[in-house]
C-alpha cells in the first residue's frame, strides 16, 4: 500500500469509525451492506410452465423501447396470462398478442414503475 | 413471550423511554448511548384487532365492491327505478372496511364504510345496500356512513412510542417510509437484537449509508430529526445493484431500541387508532389473493395480487434504474390505490386468519403496487418476523 494510503487512512482511523455516522457509540465496526448473494433455487417458486415462458421472453420484451415490466397474470375470463406493463403507450404495438400460446395483456403505467 | 432471555438490549438505552414495556427487558440495544427520549406522543387504543376481519364483513364488502364495480363498467347507465332504496343506490360511490365511528359497532372493532355523493342516514343505506342491491350480508355488520367530499386523507406520519409497523421511518437523509414490521436475526449476536423491517431506500438511503445511521420516527419528511426521535440504527441492508444487474429484494433492517418499537400494526378506527397482529410466517403470494397493508401514506389498505414473477426496471430517482425479477404486483380493490409514496416498507399480509406475511412493498406506477415475496426477504436479510 503507498504510503499516503497508509497515512490517510490511519488519520481516518483515530478520527473515530465509519464516515458518515452522526452516532457517538463505541464504534461498532461490522458493516451495514450484505455481500452479494444469489437467489437458491429452492426459493424460485416462479415454476408455473407460463413463469418459464416468462423467464425466456421477458429479456426480450424489456428490450422492446416503452416496455417497465412483464409478469404472470390473468385474463379477466381467470386464464393464465402474460402482462406486459408499457410506459410509452405507443409501444403496445410492438408487444405480441400471444406468446407460446399463452395470451399477452398489455397495461398502461404512464411514468413507469418508482420506488415509493 | 418464549425468546425473553436470548436478546440483548442496546446499550445505554437510559434516555430511550420513562415507560416499560414488556420487550425492554429482552434484548440488547443498539451501542449507542444517545437513543431518542421524549414521552410518549401516541396513547393505544386498547381494542387491538387481533386477527383478521369477520368474515360476514369481508363478504359484504365484496359483495357490495362487485356492484360498485359494476355499475361503474356500465358508465352511469342507471336504470333503476327511484324507490327509497334505489335513491340511496345512486348515491353509494364506495366501500372500504376498517374505519368506524363511535356507535357503528364495537369500539374498535372494523365496520363497513359505506361511501355516498351526499348525506343519508345509516337506516337509508343500509336498505339501499341490502334491499336495492340484494346484498343480504350487509343485512347486520356494523356500518358506517361517510360523505366522499368530507373523507379527508390522513396519514400514519405522526410520532408513535413504541412505534407500530404501519408508521413513517426512514434513514436521516431519507423523505419518508413506512416501518414493515420487527424482526430477529437468526444467528447470534443478531438474534439478540430487535430489528425493524423496512426497504432499503427507506432504511439505507439506497446504499449511500453506513452501520449506525440514525433511522428516525417518524421520517425527515415528516419532522422527525436524529437524535431527538431516533428509534434505531443501520443495522444490515442487501445492496441494490444498479445498472442492470437482478435484483431480488429492496431491504434492510435497523437496530431498535426495544421500549421505543412495538409489534403491531397500526389502522384508523373511528375513535383514534388500533392496533392488529400480523403473521409470522412468511408465504408466497399467489395469483388473486386478497392482501392488505397499513403504511405511512394510504393507511389501510386492500389489494388483490394480479400478477406474480413480476421482471422488470425500478426508478430510483437520481440514483438510477435498478432491474428486479420474481417480485408481484398488487392492484388496489375498488379503484383505489394500493399504496403510494411512503408506503414503501409496509409489510403486505394475506387477508385471511392469521394475516400470514407475503410481501415487502417497495414501488408502484400506474395504480399497481410493487413488492418482493416475504421469504426472500427473510432469507437475504437472515431474520425471521418478530410480529
Amino acid at each position: 500500500m503507498p504510503l499516503f494510503l497508509v497515512v490517510l487512512s490511519t488519520v481516518l482511523v483515530l478520527a473515530g469509525g465509519p464516515r458518515g455516522r452522526d452516532t457517538t457509540g463505541a464504534g461498532d465496526p461490522e458493516g451495514a451492506a450484505l455481500p452479494d448473494a444469489p437467489l437458491p433455487p429452492n426459493l424460485n417458486v416462479n415454476a408455473h410452465p407460463v413463469d418459464e415462458i416468462i423467464d425466456l421472453n421477458k429479456e426480450r420484451l424489456l428490450a422492446l423501447g416503452g416496455v417497465d415490466g412483464v409478469g404472470h397474470g390473468l385474463t379477466p375470463a381467470g386464464d393464465d396470462a402474460i402482462i406486459v406493463w408499457v410506459s410509452d403507450a405507443a409501444a403496445a404495438d410492438r408487444v405480441p398478442t400471444e406468446i407460446d400460446g399463452v395470451p399477452v395483456i398489455v397495461e398502461q403505467v404512464p411514468g413507469g414503475f418508482h420506488a415509493q | 413471550m418464549s425468546k425473553a432471555e436470548d436478546f440483548e438490549e442496546p446499550s445505554g438505552n437510559e434516555a430511550a423511554e420513562s415507560e416499560e414495556t414488556a420487550s425492554s427487558q429482552e434484548f440488547e440495544a443498539p451501542p449507542d448511548d444517545s437513543a431518542g427520549g421524549g414521552q410518549a406522543s401516541f396513547v393505544p387504543d386498547s381494542s387491538a384487532l387481533s386477527g383478521g376481519y369477520p368474515t360476514q364483513l369481508l363478504d359484504a364488502h365484496g359483495e357490495l365492491a362487485a356492484v360498485l364495480k359494476a355499475q361503474a363498467r356500465t358508465s352511469g347507465a342507471q336504470t333503476v327505478a327511484l324507490d327509497a332504496a334505489t335513491d340511496g343506490l345512486s348515491n353509494i360511490e364506495g366501500v372500504a372496511i376498517g374505519l368506524g365511528e363511535p356507535g357503528d359497532g364495537m369500539p374498535g372493532e372494523p365496520t363497513l364504510n359505506v361511501f355516498v355523493a351526499k348525506s343519508m342516514s345509516s337506516s337509508t343505506a343500509r336498505q339501499a345496500v341490502v334491499d336495492g342491491l340484494g346484498i343480504q350480508s350487509a343485512s347486520d355488520v356494523p356500518m358506517t356512513i361517510r360523505k366522499s367530499g368530507q373523507f379527508e386523507t390522513q396519514q400514519f406520519n405522526f410520532r408513535a412510542r413504541p412505534a407500530p409497523g404501519g408508521i413513517s421511518v426512514g434513514h436521516v437523509k431519507v423523505t419518508a417510509g413506512t416501518l414493515g414490521c420487527l424482526a430477529l436475526g437468526r444467528s447470534a449476536p443478531r438474534n439478540s437484537r430487535l430489528l425493524v423491517l423496512s426497504n432499503n431506500h427507506v432504511l439505507a438511503n439506497s446504499n449511500s449509508s453506513v452501520y449506525g445511521d440514525s433511522i428516525i420516527q417518524p421520517g425527515r419528511y415528516d419532522g422527525g430529526v436524529s437524535p431527538k426521535d431516533r428509534i434505531a440504527i443501520l443495522e444490515r441492508f442487501v445492496p441494490i445493484k444498479f445498472g442492470g444487474a437482478t435484483n431480488y429484494v429492496d431491504c434492510a433492517t435497523g437496530w431498535a431500541w426495544p421500549a421505543l418499537v412495538r409489534r403491531e400494526e397500526l389502522y384508523r378506527t373511528g375513535a383514534g387508532f388500533g392496533f392488529f397482529r400480523i403473521g409470522s410466517t412468511p408465504q408466497y403470494p399467489a395469483l388473486g389473493n386478497t392482501v392488505g397493508k397499513s403504511g405511512r401514506t394510504t393507511e389501510l389498505t386492500q389489494g388483490k395480487v394480479v400478477a406474480t414473477n413480476w421482471a422488470g426496471y425500478i426508478n430510483y430517482g437520481s440514483a438510477g434504474q435498478a432491474y428486479f425479477a420474481g417480485q408481484f404486483v398488487v392492484q388496489g380493490n375498488s379503484g383505489t390505490n394500493f399504496s403510494a409514496g411512503g408506503d414503501s416498507g409496509s409489510v403486505i399480509w394475506k387477508w385471511q386468519s392469521g394475516l400470514p406475511p407475503v410481501g415487502l412493498l417497495f414501488a408502484g406506477g400506474g395504480g399497481y403496487t410493487i413488492a418482493s415475496p416475504m421469504p426472500w426477504v427473510t432469507y437475504f436479510l437472515d431474520i425471521n418476523l418478530y410480529t
